[in-house]
Formats: structure tokens, sequence, C-alpha cells
């Protein structure tokens, strides 16, 4: 449903071109769950800019079920790394602001219908667990629950797709693991088809059903794994699995592949080991 | 509540908040430290009595003027102008700053002219006011309009800019048109800054009516000024000059509550 051909992104600067990623093609099938995973600066985050329509590609296109994407629309919800909750809207009127939008509105629905869309917003409310702080302001959550009303308003219109850019990246570990099963117990609702930015080998392969992994800048797709496990399988103890483990392992080596300093650092490794930095004599400390 | 006797050193730490107490306490002695201050100079024995008048002339002087006919009518006259004025500018000031903050194009043509036009001295602008208006309402309305309307635009152009692109970029993915993101983005994100920028501007306008009111006017609190110095009524004055600083500093006080009121949601240090 989703497809990048040959797509490339060069940002212009005065000294010399920074050649973002690519060329990137990739093949999306409906109701897919993929990780975008990568070293930072490698253009997965851009490339998921593009796929909204919020960048322009330098070369290639996107399509979405054929069509060519030119611009930003609604049936590509986003969640982003920073918090984009409107501040002066109520966690509830969050979750409604694409169903007030005229490019949203149906003219030819019948109230029922409309009804049933506030319906929805409601219940995915309920369904993040946001019921007590529906009528709070976003200042006074915090910063997981941000996110999960960031989750509900893109879900709200049933996108085709929905990004997410590093989402859980400024949450504490606890939290994060918290989202992480909140994902797949909505993935497994709603199947909408996912694209997920992360960094994080270990979030890539626990919520995902495949993991595109991203090389260094300029930033190439470097592996296509399928995740073998079943959305049943997803809990806390499959990341102590073996078989989860052996996967885990197999992308850390590729990862580290692609870290610029690697061979600079054995190197600094072996001289030390040959060279001992000599400790000052013990009667200097007192 | 007390405070530590070791406490108050910790009061002049960098950004340590203060007791409530303290505050309003501090905010007092300020106002009775000016009070002291007049009453020492008035009490010098080198002092004309027409120059620093005792306080019961200028209570006595309060009570004359507030029971006479042309306080209040001056006080009208002075509302009304500034009102108006800075109606006109805030009708006009916010959709012009909202575009210049929206669009770079509006900015590259506009910001330049404007940032100009705003540093042309408000008195400066009288002669030409008073060709092309006259010395009727309208020149006085004209005037604190054109004192206004460049100031307010450019800090509501800021004010948009200031509005984070990441909700900008939200409202696009979940389908906004141009027009939505203006209305329900750029102005709903900053309309607390916008009423900010309204309240230092009308703290501008009472200034500029009260210049105004000095060179041509039959009423206002600034032509009346005026007279009382055409009289040497050094009282009357002092009578006046309190009656602006209260208006100036009521209508602050309530600009700073409504802003606080509505707009609950905006960081506190937003404000």
């Amino acid at each position: 449903m989703l497809s990048l051909h040959q797509l490339e992104k060069t940002f212009p600067a005065r000294a010399a071109a920074v050649h973002a990623f690519g060329p990137v093609s990739l093949d999306v099938a409906e109701g897919e769950f993929i990780s975008l995973l990568g070293p930072s600066g490698c253009g997965k985050s851009t490339a998921l800019y593009i796929i909204a329509g919020l960048e322009h590609a330098s070369r290639g296109e996107v399509r979405i079920d054929g069509q060519a994407v030119t611009g930003p629309g609604p049936e590509r919800g986003m969640v982003f790394q920073n918090y984009t909750l409107f501040p002066w809207l109520t966690v509830r009127e969050n979750t409604r602001f694409s169903l007030q939008l005229a490019r949203n509105a149906d003219y030819t629905a019948s109230p029922a219908a409309i009804l049933s869309r506030h319906a929805r917003a409601d219940h995915l409310i309920e369904l993040l667990g946001l019921e007590a702080f529906a009528h709070h302001h976003p200042r006074a959550l915090s910063g997981g629950m941000k996110q999960r009303v960031a989750i509900a308003r893109a879900l709200v219109n049933r996108p085709r797709l929905l990004l997410m850019d590093e989402p859980f990246g400024a949450l504490d570990a606890q939290t994060r693991e918290e989202l992480q099963d909140l994902m797949i117990l909505l993935h497994r609702y709603e199947r909408t088809t996912t694209l997920f930015v992360t960094h994080d080998i270990e979030e890539a392969l626990f919520v995902s059903s495949r993991v595109v992994v991203f090389s260094k800048r300029p930033g190439r797709i470097i592996a296509d794994i399928p995740v073998p496990f079943s959305s049943a399988d997803r809990t806390p103890a499959l990341k102590l699995e073996p078989a989860f483990i052996e996967l885990k392992r197999e992308l850390a080596g590729l990862l580290r592949h692609e870290r610029a300093d690697d061979a600079r650092r054995q190197e600094l490794l072996h001289r030390l080991v040959a060279h001992p930095t000599p400790r000052p004599p013990a009667s200097l400390s007192l | 509540m007390s405070l530590q006797p070791n406490a108050w050193s910790h009061l002049l730490a960098v950004r340590t908040p203060l007791p409530r107490w303290l505050h309003v306490g501090l905010a007092c002695l300020g106002f009775a430290g000016c009070v002291g201050l007049y009453l020492w100079a008035g009490a010098r024995p080198d002092n004309n009595p027409t120059f620093i008048p005792p306080i019961e002339r200028i209570a006595t002087a309060a009570q004359t003027i507030l029971s006479g006919p042309d306080f209040w009518s001056d006080v009208r006259a002075s509302f009304g102008r500034v009102t108006a004025g800075l109606l006109l500018a805030v009708l006009f000031a916010v959709p012009f700053g909202l575009w210049i903050g929206a669009f770079r194009p509006i900015e590259a043509l506009t910001q330049p002219v404007v940032e100009f036009l705003r540093y042309v001295p408000v008195p400066a602008l009288i002669p030409i006011v008073m060709i092309f208006f006259g010395i009727g309402e309208g020149a006085k309305i004209a005037l604190i309009f054109l004192g206004t309307f460049f100031q307010l635009a450019l800090m509501v152009a800021e004010e948009v800019r200031r509005v984070p692109n990441d909700l900008v970029h939200a409202a696009q993915t979940l389908g906004a048109s141009r027009g939505e993101i203006l209305s329900l983005v750029l102005f709903r994100g900053a309309l607390p800054g916008i009423l900010d920028a309204v309240r230092l501007c009308n703290g501008w306008a009472w200034s500029y009516v009260v210049v105004a009111e000095m060179i041509a006017a039959t009423e206002g609190l600034g032509f009346r000024v005026l007279r009382f110095y055409r009289f040497i009524q050094t009282p009357n004055i002092f009578v006046y000059l309190l009656v602006l600083g209260l208006i100036g500093l009521a209508l602050d006080q309530l600009f700073r509550a409504c802003n606080a009121r509505l707009f609950r949601w905006a960081d506190a240090t937003r404000r």
C-alpha cells in the first residue's frame, strides 16, 4: 500500500550539500508494523517526514495506494518525537481536533455517523487509559500521557498509515515499556499500517513485524529483517527469549558496523592495553 | 508564617520565590517610601509650597475636583479616545501581524517598513495628523492608532512566530488547511501573547492621549493638567497625575487578570 521508489534527500548547504539518505526503495503491505532502525543522523526521520509530506524529496517518490504524495494529509497520521499537543485544548479536545477540520468533514454523513466519530475519539481515550485526564490540559500531563494523547489524536481519523518518529525517545525506561506494550495492543486492535522510527534495537524488535535497518549517513537500507514473533508472543518475557536475543545480537552487529569511530576505537584500545597509563605514585595520595 | 532568621539572607539568592505576605508588604513599602520622600521634601525650609504643596492641600483639591463637573467628563473623554484608538489598532494590527508572522513574503514586504514607521516618535506625528484630521476627536484617535498599530502588528507577528513549528506540522498531518492553521493553531497559540501586547499598547496609548490633549483639546485629563499649569495650581496637577497613574495601574492589572483567567493553559513563565 505504501511504496518508496528511489527516494533520496540532499540538504543544500553553503559549503557542501549534505546527502541525508538514499536512494531508498521500500514496499509496505497493508497492516504491517515496520521499524526503521539506524544510527542517529542516518536520515530515517527525514524519510518519515517526506512520507508525511512535511518535507520534499530531492529525488524519487512516495506512493500510497498508487497515489503520489505531494503534501501532508489526514490519511497519514503522525506522532512526533517532541510533544505536539495543542496546549490550549484539553485531552478530549486534542483528540477531537481533526473532526472539526473542513477536509475531514463528510457533508453526506448522517448525524449518527458524525456522533460515532466523536464516540470513536472517546473510545480511544478510554483504550489508552486517559479517561481520568480527559478534561485536563496538556501541561498537567506527564510525558508518557502526552504521547498517549498524541497517538489517540492521530488514530481518530482511521489513517491509512501511522508514522511515528521516535515517539518514546524522551521517556524513561518504564514508561517506554508501557507504551511499547500499548502499541502492540493497539496494532492488534486497529491493524493500522505503521512506520516506526527508532534507534533502539530492542524496541524495534519488540513492537514491529519487520525491521528495516539504515546505514550511517547517507542512509541506505542495509537489511530488511522479518520479526517472526506473533503479537500474542509479545510480552515483556519475550525480551529474554533466546530467539529474541539472537535477533538482537544480529542487529547490534549490523549497527556496530555502521559506527564511524569503530576502527579508531579498536586502535586506541589496543594501544591502551599495550602501553597502560602509569598510575601516580601511591605516596602522593595523603 | 514566619521566616527563620537565617532565611533572610537566602531571599536575595537569584530567582528565589518570595512569600506572598512579604511580596505585598514590600510593594506597600515602596509606595510608603514615595510618600515619605514627598513629605521630607515638602518639610524642607527651602521648599516653596507652590512647588511641593502639603498633602492636606492635595486632599482638599481632590475633594473639590472629584465633586466638580469637569473631572468625570475629562476621564470619560480620555478613556473614550484611548478605547477607540486602541480598538481600531487591535482590529487591524492583529490580522496584519498574523499574516506577517505566518507568511514570509508578507514579512519581507512589510516588516522593514513597519520597523521604520514604529521608530518615528509619536509626538512628531501630531502636526501631520492635525493637517490631515484637523483638531477634533478624529485627530486624537488617529494619533493613538498610529502610535500603537505598528508596534502591535510587530508584537503580534513575533508571538505568531513563537508558536512551535511542531504544532503546525501536527495540524497539517491531521488535515488542517492553510486557513485552519492560521485560525486554529497560530492565532490560538499566540492569543495569550497578543493580549499581553495589547496590555503594553494600552499603556502607551495613555501617554499619547495626554500628549494629544495638551496640544489641542477642550476636555480630557491631559488638557486639564496643562490648564492647571497655566494657573499654577500644583495641588490639582498632583491629583490628576495620581488619577492617571491609578487608571494605568488598574487597567494593567485588569489585563493581567484576564490573561491569567482566560489562558490558564499557558505556561506560567509566559506571563
